[in-house]
Formats: C-alpha cells, sequence, structure tokens
C-alpha cells in the first residue's frame, strides 16, 4: 500500500504547475471553444484524462483544482463549479485506473500513443471513462438545473470524448518524450504505480448512465402523451408511474435518488486499493528503443 | 441589407402582442435613457437580452437596445420578473462554461454556450429547468417580438402576422410573385 501512495505522490511544484495550466486554460478559453458543425471543444475535459494518465491521482486532482481555481479566476464560483470539478476528476480517475487493463484493447504498455494499438486502447479508455464522468455530470445537472438526464448524457458525451481526443495526443505525445528525461518519472508511469480496476468499475457506470437514459427519455415519453391518451385505453393505474407531480419530469426525483446511491457505488468500487505496479511494466515501450 | 429593429418596432410588436391576448389597450412606456433597465429588468438584464438576439435572429436582423427595452420593459410585472430570472440562469450557464456574463462574450462563444446548456434542444417551459425557462422567457420570447412586427415578420414571409387583420384578404389574393 504504502509503496503505492508513495509511486502515487508527485513533487508539489509540479502538482501546482499542472493545476496551473489547467486553471489558466480554462479561465483563458472558458470551456466552451466553438467548432463549426461540431459540438464545441472543452479544453479542461480534454485534459482530464491525459493529465492523469500521466501523472496519476496527482494529475486527476490537478484537473479538479484546476477547473476550481480557473472560475475562481473569473469570480464565477458557484455549485455548478464543484459539479464540474467532481465529474472531471472521476473522469481522470477512472481514465487513468483503466488503462492498461482492458480486455481484448490493453497494450501492456505505458501510454505514448504511437501505435495504432496504443490509439485503440486510449479510445477505449475515453470512452469508458467518459461514461463514468458523463455519468456524475449529468445526474448533478439534474439535481442543480433540471432537464432531461438522457439530454444531458449525449450533450455532454459528445463533447467530453471530441475533446479528450483531439487535446490527449497533443499531449501524451509530446510529454511522453520530454518526461523521459525526468529521474524520477521512471517510477511513476501508469503501469509502474499499477493501475487496475475491476470489472465493476465498468459495468456499474455503464449500467448508470444506460439506465438512466432509458428512464428519461421512456417517462419523458409517457408525460408527453399524456394522462388522458392512458385512461382513454384502459391503462388508467399506469399514470401514477409517470405522474410529473410524483417522479418529476422525465423521471427526475426518482434518477437523482437512484444516481446519489449508484454514485456512492462507483466510488466504492475505485476505493483505493492495495494495486501491484503492472508484471507488464518491464515490456519494452517504443521510447526504449 | 440589415433591417434594424427600433423601438417604433417594439412599439408594434407589443400592440399586436395584446390584441392578440384581447387586450383592450396598452400603455406603453419608453425611456430615453438606453442605459437604464425598465421595471424589475436592469440595464444589464437589457443588454444580455440584446446579446441574445444577436444570436438568434437572422444575421440580416438587428435588434437595438431601445427595441429591446421597450418590448421587455412593458411586459407585466410578474413576467419580467421570470425573464429577469431566466437572464440570470443564463448568466449563470455563460460563467461556468465561459467565465464571463452571457453578454461579455463574443458571438461564436454565446452560440456554443447556449448548445452546451441544451437550449437548441430543450423543450420551453416557462417553469421547468434552467434551460427550458431560458428558451421560454428570453429566446422564444424574442423570437415572438421579431415576428409580430411587421417588418420582421415579412423577412420571412409572413404576410399576416399575429395582431394584424388583413390576413383574410392576403390569403384570398394569388400571390404576386408566383412562377406556378
Amino acid at each position: 500500500m504504502s509503496e503505492t501512495m508513495d509511486r502515487e505522490s508527485l513533487p508539489a511544484g509540479r502538482t501546482a504547475a499542472i493545476t496551473a495550466v489547467v486553471a489558466l486554460v480554462t479561465g483563458a478559453t472558458g470551456r466552451v471553444v466553438p467548432l463549426p458543425g461540431l459540438p464545441s471543444l472543452d479544453l479542461a475535459a480534454g485534459l482530464a484524462v491525459p493529465l492523469a494518465l500521466l501523472f496519476g491521482v496527482a494529475g486527476a486532482l490537478a484537473v479538479a483544482a484546476g477547473v476550481v481555481l480557473g472560475a475562481a479566476a473569473t469570480f464565477s464560483l458557484s455549485w455548478l463549479t464543484a459539479l464540474d470539478a467532481a465529474a472531471y476528476a472521476a473522469l481522470a480517475y477512472v481514465g487513468y485506473r483503466l488503462w492498461g487493463v482492458l480486455p481484448a484493447v490493453a497494450t501492456g504498455e505505458d501510454p505514448t500513443l504511437r501505435s495504432r494499438e496504443q490509439w485503440v486502447e486510449f479510445a477505449a479508455v475515453t470512452l469508458l471513462a467518459g461514461v463514468t464522468g458523463v455519468a456524475v455530470l449529468a445526474w448533478g445537472t439534474l439535481v442543480l438545473w433540471g432537464g432531461f438526464f438522457h439530454a444531458a448524457v449525449l450533450r455532454e458525451l459528445a463533447v467530453v470524448l471530441l475533446s479528450t481526443m483531439v487535446v490527449g495526443p497533443a499531449v501524451i505525445h509530446p510529454a511522453t518524450a520530454r518526461l523521459d528525461a525526468l529521474a524520477d518519472y521512471r517510477d511513476r508511469t501508469p503501469l509502474a504505480r499499477g493501475t487496475g480496476a475491476f470489472r465493476g468499475c465498468v459495468v456499474v457506470p455503464v449500467a448508470w448512465i444506460l439506465a438512466g437514459s432509458v428512464v428519461s427519455l421512456v417517462l419523458g415519453l409517457a408525460q408527453l402523451v399524456g394522462t388522458q391518451t392512458f385512461v382513454r385505453h384502459g391503462y388508467g393505474d399506469l399514470v401514477v408511474l409517470f405522474d410529473p407531480a410524483v417522479v418529476g419530469a422525465g423521471g427526475r426525483r426518482i434518477l437523482v435518488v437512484a444516481g446519489a446511491a449508484t454514485l456512492a457505488l462507483v466510488a466504492a468500487t475505485y476505493a483505493p486499493t492495495d494495486r501491484e505496479p503492472s508484471t507488464e511494466q518491464s515490456t519494452p515501450t517504443p521510447r526504449d528503443a | 441589407m440589415t433591417l434594424t429593429l427600433t423601438r417604433r418596432d417594439a412599439v408594434a410588436a407589443l400592440v399586436a402582442g395584446s390584441v392578440g391576448v384581447g387586450a383592450p389597450a396598452l400603455v406603453v412606456s419608453e425611456d430615453d435613457d438606453p442605459a437604464t433597465g425598465s421595471g424589475d429588468l436592469s440595464g444589464a438584464d437589457v443588454s444580455t437580452l440584446v446579446a441574445l438576439a444577436e444570436i438568434v435572429y437572422p444575421s440580416e436582423v438587428e435588434a437595438t437596445q431601445r427595441f429591446v427595452r421597450t418590448y421587455a420593459g412593458n411586459f407585466p410585472e410578474d413576467r419580467q420578473s421570470a425573464v429577469a430570472e431566466a437572464v440570470g440562469l443564463l448568466d449563470d450557464g455563460a460563467r461556468r462554461y465561459a467565465g464571463r456574463d452571457f453578454a461579455d462574450l463574443p458571438a461564436a462563444q454565446r452560440g456554443a454556450v447556449l448548445r452546451r446548456m441544451g437550449v437548441d434542444t430543450v423543450e420551453s417551459d416557462p417553469t421547468g429547468s434552467a434551460p427550458a425557462r431560458v428558451r421560454y422567457h428570453l429566446v422564444n420570447s424574442l423570437l415572438y417580438a421579431l415576428f409580430t412586427t411587421p417588418r420582421g415578420s415579412e423577412l420571412v414571409g409572413i404576410q399576416n402576422p399575429k395582431g394584424y387583420p388583413g390576413g383574410y384578404e392576403s390569403q384570398t389574393r394569388a400571390p404576386e410573385d408566383d412562377d406556378g
């Protein structure tokens, strides 16, 4: 345990530097960089997974701190900032924990994105980490803003995936080459730290986002169709199941409560465990060549 | 060619709207200082509405501060409060995603903030979620204002906007520029 924790740690100066970079990017560009005909780019979201892959837990925490600091610098702090910071920390942390463990796509190498196999692994990790981060984001948006869970999922997933796939390679590729020169980084590469996750870590967020979206969509449609239609066709007893006064618009009340329980479950599945450094860490990487 | 909507257009839209809901008379208050607000709406609220109009109106339409202030400033009091609240929600979204108030953002970023908030896809609802209220009280109000002015509605081919009797005539007469 102590060996893992030691490898997770990062010199304070470097953590502060990462935090400052994220804060600067967040404050300077905002979190919407418009792209014609595409979802906007969110650079803070795009930096989350790459920085966590490079710097582990310290990188994930620095992303969250950077989002908060960026909002503070523009006098924009609110509960929404806390939500975004938590969601991006989850996105980053889950991405880091999933590297090297996904069956069929794990390359067994530290991330450098210098081969097609690594790109596939990066895309898979981004997708699954994105699902977790977006589930948190959509749930929090439901709590703070209301609206429909499935709509928030579709909107945010597109932004997070696009941003990570655009920003990730631009950060990881050059960074890994330079980090190699740092004497203490060799012990802190993702596989040296030991990533590790189990199937529940993937299944729970995926089930959350799918089930939540289906409930939101079905209840939203039922509410749109209206009570009278159900009564007229003899299904009046079902009305209570989707009555907005009972379940909220699009099942908001149900999804808020169920989401809180699921969030606790997700947090429990990713709680720090004694992770062993990967046996694959000695595998030569392109950088070693 | 740019179509600049003026206070006169706002008055026309208000009259059309009040005829539409059966109001017998309308007293339009007009303040000559465009920097001030009107009723429950502050000058900053009006600026936000103007900034929003730049995004939701066709590019050839320009909504002046006086147009927006005269139109929104003559809403009933409860409606003005709802508009002011919706402006607050829109600014919350702009600060969340871009770190500044909506009116201070460049046009491209304003559009991106609206899309990121989901205002472009949500169903409008006066008491619903934040994006739904922004859509109802701000976006739809501005569009209603545009399409109930004679000049604004003509822009999109509406010959008989709400509140303008004469629609019967326009529907019984063959279109003048019909090629068929």
